[in-house]
């Protein structure tokens, strides 16, 4: 009996402090939903009243000045490809590192891991002058191949974790049956790391969606326009109209978090099976 | 078993397909004449596009200019510019980026360092030379005031690289409502300034707009004021600087610039405020009637018309003396244009320039941006403001140098820490001494 | 011996995509930019010359870079403890039996949606226009969070914790999942309490993770650039200026590449380092097990 009104009081404290963290967590996100229907003088009287009436000037702005649409639709597409391109290249390399018993196996991996430990800012000119080299400026390609090779390090770092972990046994059963590499890679492989790709998947697919500072030096001026760069029309030097930039946010939020939402059950059992 | 296999090479053989798939999607979009395209994969397909495309386009241009204007007012007059060029020019398209100059500064260097310019730029003086045509002998250089071009070229020994479209200036904005409801005269020396500053202070009104959030802000007020305090009387004072004939440390105009602006932009302000106001808001202050005074440059006018169209303000050099004529106005070309050496269009661009540079484009200009104009002949009442300008002007009572003619390694250690001296981080000879390092280090590493 | 170099050819082959894509956009580039460090590039300047260390020299006596140094440490300490401890606290609630504790995950997960730009733009408006609304209206006098010289990093380090706090929490989820639940339950059995059960269990068994989310943390926060560009300009007096936030203006506002790559490679040295030593001690403490 005791025991068990003890539980029922940690139980009580547990659930207060997890949703007065979550209160928090959510109050900036409230405030941007709360601003971006009120008027540009409406938030300059206050930041935290309720707005006036349902103002929905902003959201028609953006839709009709930044090319909304396509751009969605262009972000949408590079997602699908990059990320796609992104789990293949990773699961291969991953499984890769984790099995291949030779000296380059390890070295590799520190030298992938060291990309965690440089700015992107430091070598940002230097890539831009490989990627004009190839002939890939404003290409769509060249964006993606650059957001598959900036991407890849932590997806790999998780899928090499995840393929130590496989038996060996599977692999040992499938070639005995007759299988080549390449086939059992394919068929077996693959298949058994599903959670931790969908895991990457759906991390990467986040990154790219929301990515502006490779987006705008490779790919540049060229058309139909990412999402990122689209928005940043409201970003400009002077250009301080909250009431537009938060409903930017607002807008093209929406998307990612329905996404994250329906992928949920994914990230963390990707991350907890490996 | 074969069978199997295969399956794995088909999907390699659509991987590529996917990617040759992407090229040719990517450059098709970029040239807009997906005509021209040729079928293959790698990344050169769209260079040869543009190759191919050359020989029956002789007239064909699309010129690309990539513009640090974000604003509304210069976005408008572009587009205008373009569609009138185009009726004489139906061959040539545009294709105009506005982007802040942060971000414009970053594309110039990763674009130069891969050889791939853009046809027109708006000028920034972190281009170098090599990268730009020289438009000197143009004859629609001659269509411009003659002073305006010379000190837009000011860094360069010869040649003319930046085509100025209008004068800017900075200087102190006033609220005459707010001074003439409290019976105060518009101030003309420096002890007149204090004077109205305190009896706004008394009333409880804050007399200067200031923000530190966002630097820039009280920044744009210390080049003014060393403008006027160095440049002004000795406009060949940064030549003395690098014979070694000056020191930062020992030159009252300097410390002259950096105490009155301690004193007035700053300790007239209202620092508990200050941080969470931008630049957005100080020019609503001003406009509201909320201060009385406002540093800031031609740039910041639209803004305040935004907020109040009527708003009865005028516009002084900042008082740096107890003798008014010491007071004059920083004017310099502001927005110019350059063509980029590269560029494959170039004669589409100088066209485009010339008409620019024509009257009535410059009309344009002036009445979307509010700003006047460098074209000769073209006089637009953009704003009431411009009869405070023209008296400066007229009366000979301005100075040309602002940051553009310092090197940027000594702008940059003067943006980082002129905020230091205001807020009591750094002493006057701390300061200086930093600065004097960094003036050393400038013309090293340039 | 054949079977050998089919092997090797197999693993290599499955590598080569990842490492020619690497090569290409991270290898050469970081390599040229570590040359660039021992010259004086300047600008869009396309000569420059050869200067050894003298850039390294420079760093090392340049008293504002030693500051960002300083600027950067702590944003990272901050972050990276207090972060990490709120994951793992927000990991223990949302591991055990709790109401819509799917919905409670994706709100902290949702702010790392968000790319640091944007989040430094969201809370920018948070600390310039909510802050003082809600000191007015609670009568506190008003007072500015981003001036004042001892608040501008924790607030800093507040917004990253904000922001990454939902992504080492499913990490740390992720591994209290996979704690066996028989063993759970056999010392509950024993009469361990939630402290006990915690302190010789469940930390212990996780604790690779931890080392993990460590080092992850620390080369994320060090790296910070964006919340001091959108929120501070690096200000007050230079507080909250980070390494790479110095990195950026020595490149792009005073154009010297050199200097700026040589600034650079001294971050590189600093989080490798830090990463070595925790890799060390995690080495040093599984030789104990």
């Amino acid at each position: 009996m005791d025991r068990k009104t003890g539980n029922k009081l940690v139980y009580g404290i547990k659930v207060i402090c997890v949703w007065i963290l979550a209160a928090v967590f959510l109050a900036p996100l409230l405030l941007v939903v709360l601003n971006s229907f009120k008027t540009k003088g409406e938030i300059m009287t206050s930041a935290i009243a309720l707005p006036g009436s349902f103002y929905l000037d902003n959201f028609i702005t953006i839709v009709s000045k930044s090319n909304f649409v396509s751009s969605f639709l262009c972000s949408l597409f590079i997602v699908a490809v990059t990320t796609s391109l992104t789990v293949l290249v990773s699961a291969m390399a991953g499984y890769s590192l984790a099995k291949w018993k030779s000296r380059i196996a390890g070295i590799l991996m520190v030298v992938i891991m060291s990309t965690l430990f440089v700015p992107f800012q430091v070598y940002m000119v230097a890539m831009i002058v490989v990627v004009r080299d190839l002939g890939l400026t404003g290409s769509l390609l060249g964006l993606i191949l650059v957001y598959i090779a900036l991407g890849m390090p932590v997806p790999i770092f998780l899928c090499r974790s995840y393929a130590v972990g496989m038996s060996k046994e599977i692999e040992e059963a499938a070639i005995i049956d007759g299988c080549s590499k390449w086939t059992m890679f394919l068929r077996i492989i693959l298949p058994l790391m599903k959670p931790i790709l969908a895991t990457v998947a759906v991390l990467n697919a986040l990154w790219v969606w929301g990515e502006f500072l490779v987006a705008f030096l490779v790919y540049g001026n060229g058309k139909p326009m990412t999402l990122p760069l689209s928005q940043r029309y409201f970003y400009g030097t002077y250009s301080n109209q909250w009431n537009l930039i938060l409903a930017n946010f607002l807008i093209s939020s929406i998307p990612v978090v329905l996404f994250y939402v329906v992928m949920q059950k994914y990230i963390v059992k990707g991350i907890t099976a490996g | 078993m074969k069978k199997k296999s295969g399956k794995g090479l088909a999907l390699l053989v659509c991987l590529i397909l996917v990617c040759t798939g992407i090229v040719g999607c990517g450059s098709a979009s970029n040239d807009k004449n997906p005509d021209t395209q040729e079928e293959t994969g790698g990344g050169t397909a769209t260079e040869e596009a543009t190759a191919t495309q050359a020989p029956d386009t002789e007239e064909k241009a699309t010129i690309e200019i990539l513009s640090l204007k974000t604003e509304e007012g210069p976005q408008n007059a572009f587009n205008q510019m373009f569609e009138s060029f185009r009726k004489a020019h139906p061959n040539v398209e545009f294709d105009i980026q506005a982007m802040s100059s942060d971000e414009l500064k970053t594309t110039l260097r990763a674009r130069s360092a891969s050889g791939d310019m853009p046809d027109i730029i708006t000028w920034m003086k972190e281009v170098e030379p090599e990268y730009l045509l020289d438009l000197s002998g143009e004859s629609f250089i001659s269509n411009l005031n003659a002073d305006s071009v010379s000190a837009a070229n000011a860094i360069y020994d010869d040649g003319v690289y930046a085509m100025p479209v209008d004068n800017g200036y900075i200087g102190l904005y006033y609220n005459k409502d707010v001074l003439e409801a409290n019976g105060l005269e518009v101030p003309k020396t420096v002890s007149e300034l204090k004077n109205t500053c305190e009896a706004l202070k008394a009333k409880g009104i804050t007399p200067f707009a200031s923000s530190l959030s966002d630097l820039s802000v009280p920044y744009m007020s210390l080049i003014a004021l060393f403008s006027e305090t160095v440049f002004g009387p000795n406009p060949d004072w940064s030549a003395q600087m690098d014979a070694g004939e000056h020191t930062i440390l020992e030159d009252s105009g300097w410390k002259t610039a950096f105490d009155l602006h301690k004193e007035f932009v700053y300790g007239y302000s209202d620092p508990d405020t200050a941080y969470n106001q931008s630049y957005d808001d100080c020019a609503a202050l001003l406009a509201n009637g909320e201060v009385a005074f406002y540093g800031n440059g031609s740039w910041a006018l639209s803004g305040i018309r935004d907020v109040n169209q009527d708003a009865n303000i005028g516009l002084m050099a900042f008082p740096v003396s107890e003798n008014e004529q010491d007071a004059k106005l920083l004017c310099f070309p502001d927005t110019a244009l350059s063509i980029c050496a590269g560029s494959e269009n170039i004669d589409a661009a100088k066209e485009f320039l010339a008409y620019v540079a024509s009257e009535e484009a410059g009309k344009i200009w002036s009445e979307n941006v509010k700003v006047s104009s460098t074209v000769n002949g073209v006089n637009v009442d953009y704003d009431p403001i411009s009869a405070d300008i023209n008296y400066y002007l007229t009366n000979n009572l301005f100075t040309p140098y602002g940051d553009r003619v310092l090197r940027s390694v000594f702008t940059d250690k003067l943006w980082e820490i002129y905020s230091y001296y205001m807020l009591d981080e750094y002493d006057w000879d701390t300061l200086a001494g930093e600065l004097d390092n960094a003036w050393e280090t400038a013309i090293k590493s340039q | 011996m054949k079977k050998k170099i089919k092997s090797n050819l197999f693993y290599g082959l499955l590598l080569l995509p990842a490492l020619v894509l690497f090569v290409l956009f991270f290898i050469i580039p970081v390599v040229q930019s570590t040359w660039l460090s021992f010259t004086d590039s300047y600008g869009m300047k396309s000569t420059y010359n050869f200067v050894a260390f003298d850039n390294y020299k420079e760093a090392l006596r340049d008293l504002s870079f030693k500051k960002t140094i300083n600027a950067t440490t702590k944003y990272a300490l901050l972050s990276v403890i207090f972060g990490n401890i709120l994951s793992l606290v927000l990991a223990l609630l949302l591991d055990s039996k709790l109401k819509f504790k799917n919905t409670l995950r994706a709100v902290f997960f949702i702010p790392n949606i968000m790319s640091l730009l944007v989040v430094g733009y969201i809370w920018s408006f948070v600390y310039t226009s909510v802050f003082p609304d809600i000191f007015t209206l609670t009568g506190i006098k008003n007072f500015t969070i981003l001036g004042n010289k001892t608040l501008v990093v924790p607030a800093l380090a507040v917004v990253g914790i904000w922001n990454a706090a939902g992504y080492y929490m499913v990490i740390y989820i992720a591994a209290l999942q996979g704690i066996s639940e028989d063993l759970m339950e056999a010392a509950r059995i024993d009469g361990a309490g939630f402290y006990h059960l915690l302190r010789y269990i469940r930390l212990p068994l996780i604790a690779p993770t931890i080392f993990t989310c460590l080092i992850l943390s620390v080369a994320a926060h060090m790296k910070v650039f964006e919340l001091p560009y959108t929120m501070t300009s690096g200000g007050p007096v230079g507080m909250s200026t980070t390494m790479v936030y110095k990195i950026y203006t020595t490149a792009f506002n005073a154009n010297r590449n050199g200097y700026a790559a040589a600034q650079s490679m001294i971050l590189f040295i600093i989080i490798a380092s830090i990463t070595l030593v925790l890799n060390y001690i995690m080495k040093k403490r599984e030789e104990k097990l």
